[in-house]
């Protein structure tokens, strides 16, 4: 019995510790920066990083037993430290740790509140934004193409409870990504019966039924929506590291739901979802519960863009905001969470540097417009299908490691 | 001991075919029953439609005393009727580990894998049926023989008391061969409930004391295979009809 929690403990040490060491790296940094800003938002920023980390907490005592993810011996089970160790010292966990810095320390190289807030702000956003869909999609293989309903949605009732209740930005933003849940659950229970191509459509539809009802001029909000929605924060460099600490957050959830034993099943699923069944696995259960988690996060991203927009219309809900994730994760490579993030930013900072060519005047003033996001993602698309079928991440990842390996002499 | 399987008056239309028809059996708890027939027969349809794979048009399957007829495939498995099939399959990208760890996940899995822990259960499993060196890899590089292993592992994973192996031998050498027999007699003597179907005779006859024939949906003998191998309507069925067969 002793020894059966001890053995327990052991294999369930590295999820503690890491997620131990996340939170508090992540609140001492916080607290430094936001103690020099002299800020408010401490309070809440700290409960919400309670609150995932006991989330955190919770779903490693229910689904980790199998940690499929970190290579290891069957027979024994080396201590979590060492994993972690042994985690960052690979080339992968390196790179990982020097992308989260330099995207740290960004802000304290420019604080102009187009560099920070157009871009790294909106292309964290949509990082995730398309984790979301890659966890629904390159886990659970439900291809959706319906993800803006749950982002959309999220914004709407986010807007709802900043503007209209008055409520803080947390609890908004939190109670927007539960009701993107709840959304998540009356669309996929009808929808998750249809497989493939016909999943897609299904859900498109539903997106498109959101669009026409909040389009509508005298119900939900009228058709300009909701105008006027308080920042996140005043100040854009807490707005980013806010932001920063949920992409962190939430793409380690993903990353962890992914590597646990409910990921096995989840890709099960994705693999032949018959087999699955025959394994004595309830696969519309399984989906359902990748439909809601996808949809929280989804809806997490949907809130912090209504908030840095300020605004929300029906808008949306339209076709371009379910695509994005869609060729976000094509660049970025399916089945990666991280992925997600390479392709989140290439994307939004391409169109903001197109946008800038737009600008020069040398273009005829018709095709401005078409420069706008449409194009772009169209080109980039049959570009990333045709060349990089797999994504850029994880081909990149080899290459870098291959000049790394060079640059040491190994 | 009782009976574990009981059908009854099972029929299966697809549209005007009728695949399964008006087909009745039972099986003891610990038996070892072989399903034959030609090509078409519609084993695997009976298959089919005890794991609930397939809904009947007519008929009723219990196990185990509960009527199991039209009710969802993982019910099933939950309530213990594993099943292999005829071509192989696995989770692509998943290791062989993984493919049998989604098995020890399902209810009745989690059951007898909760003292020793899922992953311990799973390569435990992977021992036995000859993969556990190769627990690592993903199933796409494996052999033939070692799919239709991990097939049984897989099944095995749900801790049935009844175990469905369809063509189980399809496809193999003889070596191969030998290697699943094997299995599938240690299986047998752990007290699970054996129901096979097969094309290569030799081998399932010697297998199996009793054996269930079929030909175009319905039973035409049922008994010990020496018995059933001289059947008149049984060689009728795969050698067609004639005279002067002994």
């Amino acid at each position: 019995m002793q020894k059966r929690f001890l053995n327990w403990i052991k294999e369930k040490s590295l999820y503690i510790t890491y997620f131990t060491l996340l939170y508090f790296i992540l609140l001492t940094y916080l607290f430094i920066l936001l103690y020099f800003l002299n800020h408010t938002l401490f309070f809440s920023t700290f409960l919400y990083l309670t609150l995932f980390y006991f989330i955190f907490l919770y779903l490693t005592f229910k689904f980790t037993e199998l940690s499929t993810g970190i290579k290891r011996n069957i027979k024994e089970i080396p201590s979590a430290m060492s994993r972690l160790k042994a985690w960052l010292g690979t080339f992968k966990g390196g790179l990982t740790l020097f992308c989260m810095l330099i995207i740290a320390i960004i802000p304290l190289l420019t604080q102009n509140d187009y560099y920070l807030g157009s871009m790294f702000i909106v292309a964290m956003i949509y990082t995730i934004y398309a984790a979301s869909w890659d966890f629904l999609a390159g886990y659970t293989g439900q291809v959706s193409f319906g993800q803006a309903a749950f982002f959309g949605f999220a914004g709407y009732v986010t807007a709802d409870r900043l503007l209209l209740q008055n409520w803080g930005w947390f609890p908004s933003l939190f109670f927007g990504a539960l009701m993107a849940v709840l959304i998540s659950l009356i669309i996929g229970i009808p929808a998750l019966r249809l497989k493939g191509p016909y999943l897609a459509l299904g859900t498109m539809s539903f997106g498109m039924i959101l669009y026409l009802l909040f389009a509508m001029p005298t119900i939900l909000y009228g058709s300009e929506g909701l105008y006027n929605v308080p920042r996140l924060s005043n100040n854009v460099v807490v707005e980013y590291y806010v932001v920063f600490i949920f992409v962190i957050v939430s793409l380690t959830i993903m990353k962890a739901i992914g590597n646990s034993k409910l990921g096995t099943v989840f890709k099960s699923i994705r693999d032949d979802e018959t087999g699955a069944e025959a394994s004595g696995i309830n696969t519309t259960k399984y989906k359902i519960l990748a439909f809601m988690i996808s949809a929280f996060f989804a809806g997490i991203a949907g809130g912090f863009f209504t908030m840095r927009n300020t605004a929300v219309s029906a808008q949306i809900f339209g076709a371009t905001y379910s695509f994005y994730p869609l060729v976000m994760v094509a660049i970025g490579g399916i089945a990666t969470i991280s992925g997600a993030g390479v392709g989140a930013f290439f994307f939004i900072f391409l169109i903001e540097i197109l946008r800038g060519v737009a600008d020069l005047k040398w273009l005829p003033e018709a095709t401005v417009g078409f420069l706008d996001d449409a194009l772009i993602f169209s080109v980039l698309l049959i570009l990333v299908i045709r060349f990089a079928g797999a994504g850029v991440l994880k081909p990149a990842i080899e290459k870098l490691k291959n000049l790394w390996d060079l640059l040491l002499g190994r | 001991m009782g009976v574990i399987l009981e059908v009854k008056n099972l029929t299966k239309k697809f549209g005007g075919l009728t695949a399964v028809n008006d087909f009745s059996f039972e099986i003891e708890r610990g038996e070892f029953v072989g399903l034959i027939g030609p090509n078409g027969a519609g084993k695997t349809t009976v298959f089919n439609l005890i794991s609930g794979f397939e809904k009947p048009s007519a008929g009723t399957i219990r196990f185990d005393g509960i009527n199991i007829t039209g009710i969802s495939p993982y019910r099933i498995v939950n309530l213990g009727i594993a099943r292999t099939f005829q071509l192989v399959r696995s989770f692509k990208f998943l290791t062989i580990l993984d493919n049998v760890s989604v098995s020890c996940l399902s209810p009745r899995g989690k059951e007898v894998s909760k003292d020793v822990g899922i992953e311990e259960y799973a390569s435990s499993i992977l021992t036995s049926v000859g993969l556990v060196d190769k627990a690592r890899i993903p199933p796409v590089v494996l052999p033939h023989g070692d799919l239709r292993k991990l097939q049984i592992g897989k099944a095995v994973g749900t801790n049935p008391q009844l175990l469905l192996l369809d063509e189980p031998f399809s496809g193999l050498s003889y070596e191969e061969q030998l290697g699943i027999t094997d299995l599938i007699k240690k299986l047998h003597d752990d007290g699970v409930t054996i129901f096979i179907t097969g094309h290569v005779l030799r081998e399932l006859m010697t297998l199996v004391p009793r054996v269930l024939a079929m030909h175009q949906g319905k039973l035409i003998a049922d008994g010990p295979p020496r018995e059933v191998a001289n059947h008149k309507i049984v060689l009728e069925a795969y050698l067609g009809r004639g005279e002067g067969f002994a």
